[in-house]
């Protein structure tokens, strides 16, 4: 085993064994005798040839301390010795030494004594060398796995986090920058701001050494090397600037550089990013710069936004602070208050606004807002481009804090609409004056009637009054019978012009309290003639007690009497069945009070009663199509409602309802 | 005047014949019966076309009275009526709104008068002396 040539793979294979033979003493122990056996049998077998052979036994021990170590390298010296004694000095065989071969025995034993000792002290000298060794691969091992890890851990940092993040080697623009100030160039902003073409050679001789995928994504690559290429690909002029501003921290020897800046993807999409750089300080070399990239693009955008909501916003708006004072106004506010917002900021409201609306209006608004709720009105106010007609809201603002801190205000100017509404107001009391007029016309015949069968009476009456007169005896009590009824029926036909006086003249709505029975009965002469020269009869069915309600008795009266109109017309062509018109009042639910015109005429066409009561819609022949529609008006402004239903068997029924007085 | 305001009274009493008034309206069925009674005539009043045909018998009146515009059955109607069932009154119709065709349709019907509301005392004593000398 010992002539087993040396190669590394068996080797190990022998260090492995001795470590074997090492770790057990008995092994070790063998190790000597066995040597020294083996050695001794050798010996004899060459012995005729040379005595010398016993030399070989030196070999034993030298075996011996270099597997087995210093002791039994001793125990392998002393067998060896005996050994050599005995086979290998004359007289051969034999426990006795001729004097003559003693000093051959010494020199034996002092040099395998000599080998035992060396043998194994080279032996512990290359273990401990060896284990020395062991140790520093095992440590280098572990540090090699720790850098493996953070490389792991930067890697994943860079390729994983969502910020852009290149790596730049800034090594021959530093280079560059260095040149420049060794031609006597110190401020190198001023120069680079005056030679764009420097910059140029300088974006050239920027290496990127890597991105990470949230770049590639950012500026809409589709791999990162083609990323890498084209870092012009992405500059603007914007860009170039920055960038400029960048080199010029390095040149100055500055750590860090952050900045906002505009760049474009490589599909020419611009982004507003924010940036950094972060420069290694020497004696670390530029060779890797980290340069991140974060996109604000949509940040700027809201802030924009939010600016130019606030900025050109038609609608005035301001923030008032809690003691009353404008903190900010956007420009439709200086518009209305003709003053620069610089005039206006730290302004009390009274000051700006005048004190009677602030203590009567804008004060106990502000107030609610400053205590958390939102607060609205509406109203005209004055201000320097004359009196306004005003909506307001405002929203508390709690910037960081539960505490209301400021109220936002948005006025809106409606002098204009509330124009228009008064306009429209004003025409649509014309065009109901004109409807009643000419629902007036219409009734003409009936009207006549109406006025002419008290004067009828009047004048038979007095006729008849002087005829008894002038008898010889004048029957007194006749005449005066006949002058109650006279006075009587001048009455009634007063009345009668009364009641078209008030739907003839033109008087701006006046709300009062009401009976609507009343209403009803007042109605009933005025259509009764209508009634009859339609063969129509007319009933009423009135709740003994309905509550009153706030009207306009004309307004009110022509809605019944056009409700009754179109009843009547709707009946003419009924032949098979009375036609009988009801007029019903009735208490309503919520607090309402009901009235219904029925009729018995041809019903509603299902396919016009979504457009019944609009403007100029008619199923007559001669009709305007504003009965209706006016009537509704009218109702509406009253708070109430007019609808149409179809009666179970013939005609329809109209009904409104009013909002009864309390 | 008043001399011949006797006369007739007297003639019209010599008469003797009824004049009826056909009439929806309580006042001037008042009024109207006032009038021609303060004449002398023999009155009687109904307040509706029908309840004229219910109660009397045309053969016994000396003219009607007759309101054009009345709820139910019209004057024009009755008129028409009493002619069809063979039986003409001398009539006098009255009304409180004129207009041509009413007064066409009426005199086809075969009134004898078309008179306006308020009607004048001498006109229509005239019409009803017309009436009841025609009879």
């Amino acid at each position: 085993m010992l002539g087993v040539p040396f190669c590394p793979a068996v080797a190990a294979g022998r260090d492995t064994w001795r470590r074997h033979v090492a770790q057990s003493a008995v092994v070790r122990y063998a190790v000597a005798v066995v040597a020294v056996a083996v050695m001794v049998v050798l010996g004899l077998w060459l012995r005729p040839i040379v005595l010398a052979a016993g030399q070989l036994l030196l070999l034993a021990v030298l075996v011996t301390g270099w597997l087995g170590g210093l002791r039994p390298a001793l125990l392998a010296w002393g067998l060896a010795t005996v050994a050599f004694a005995y086979y290998f000095t004359l007289p051969l065989d034999s426990v006795k030494v001729d004097p003559g071969q003693l000093p051959r025995l010494m020199i034996f034993a002092l040099v395998a004594g000599f080998m035992a000792t060396t043998s194994a002290a080279r032996r512990r000298a290359e273990d401990a060398l060896r284990s020395a060794r062991d140790e520093l691969e095992t440590r280098v091992g572990e540090r090699t796995r720790a850098l493996a890890d953070s490389e792991r851990r930067y890697r994943h940092i860079f390729d994983s986090t969502r910020v852009s993040i290149w790596e730049e080697d800034l090594t021959r623009v530093k280079q560059a920058l260095d040149d420049l100030r060794a031609r006597g160039v110190h401020e190198v902003g001023d120069y680079l701001a005056a030679h764009p073409e420097f910059v140029e050679h300088l974006i050239a001789r920027v290496k990127i050494v890597d991105v990470n995928d949230a770049s590639v994504a950012l500026f809409a690559a589709s791999t990162k090397q083609e990323l890498v290429a084209s870092l012009v690909g992405i500059f603007v002029p914007e860009t170039r600037v920055a960038f400029r501003k960048a080199m010029t921290a390095l040149a100055e020897g500055r750590p860090f550089f952050e900045g906002e800046s505009v760049v474009q993807t490589l599909r020419g999409q611009r982004l507003t990013v924010l940036f950094t750089l972060t420069f290694p300080q020497p004696p670390a070399s530029l060779a890797s710069v980290l340069v991140t990239v974060t996109d604000i693009t949509d940040r700027k955008r809201a802030e924009y936004l939010t600016g130019h909501v606030f900025e050109s916003s038609p609608d005035a708006i301001y923030i008032v602070g809690r003691d009353y004072r404008y903190q900010r106004v956007n420009a439709a506010f200086e518009r209305r208050w003709r003053l620069p917002a610089e005039r206006i900021v730290g302004m009390r409201v009274d000051e700006l606004a005048g004190t009677e609306p602030f203590e009567a209006t804008y004060k106990p608004h502000l107030d609610r807002c400053f205590a958390g709720d939102e607060a609205s009105f509406v109203g005209w106010f004055p201000t320097p481009a004359g009196r306004q007609y005003l909506t307001a809201t405002y929203s508390p603002l709690r910037p960081d804090s539960q505490r209301v801190e400021a109220a936002l205000a948005i006025t809106r100017d409606l002098t204009d609409h509330a124009r228009a509404a008064d306009a429209l107001q004003q025409a649509q009391a014309e065009l109901a004056h004109m409807t009643r007029v000419t629902t007036l016309g219409e009734m003409a015949a009936s009207i006549a009637h109406e006025v002419n069968q008290p004067l009828a009476a009047i004048v038979a009456d007095a006729n008849a009054s002087l005829n008894w007169l002038a008898s010889a005896t004048p029957d007194v009590d006749s005449v005066r019978e006949a002058l109650t009824a006279i006075v009587k029926d001048g009455h009634r036909a007063a009345e009668v012009i009364q009641r078209i006086r008030q739907l003839a003249t033109r008087t701006a709505p006046q709300k009062a309290r009401l009976d609507v029975n009343d209403v009803i009965r007042d109605v009933v002469p005025l259509v009764a003639t209508e009634v009859r020269s339609h063969a129509a009869s007319l009933r009423l069915d009135l709740a003994p007690a309905v509550p009153p309600v706030a009207a306009d008795r004309v307004q009110l009266q022509q809605v019944l009497i056009n409700l009754v109109m179109n009843g009547m017309e709707a009946m003419t062509s009924v032949a098979d069945r009375p036609r009988e018109l009801v007029i019903r009042s009735r208490p309503h639910e919520d607090g309402q009070v009901l009235l219904a015109v029925e009729d018995a005429g041809v019903g509603i066409d299902p396919s016009s009663v979504s457009r019944l009561f609009t403007a100029f819609f008619t199923t007559k022949r001669d009709g305007m199509g504003m009965g209706l529609s006016i009537s509704r008006s009218i109702i509406e402004a009253h708070g109430g409602r007019l609808w149409a239903t179809s009666n179970a068997q013939h005609g329809a029924t109209f009904q409104l309802a009013l909002p009864a007085l309390r | 005047m008043p001399l011949t305001e006797d006369r007739q009274r007297h003639m019209a009493r010599r008469d003797g014949r009824v004049v009826c008034i056909v009439d929806d309206d309580a006042s001037l069925r008042r009024s109207l019966r006032n009038l021609l009674m303060s004449l002398g005539f023999r009155v009687e009043t109904f307040s509706s076309a029908e309840a004229f045909l219910e109660s009397v018998h045309p053969d016994g009146i000396g003219c009607v009275v007759l309101d054009v515009r009345m709820a139910g059955m019209s004057g024009v109607d009755l008129l028409r009526h009493l002619a069809a069932t063979g039986s003409p009154v001398p009539t006098i119709m009255l009304t409180a709104h004129a207009d041509d065709e009413m007064r066409r349709r009426s005199l086809e019907a075969g009134a004898l008068a078309f008179l306006e509301k308020p009607v004048r005392s001498d006109a229509l004593l005239a019409a009803v002396r017309t009436a009841l000398s025609s009879a």
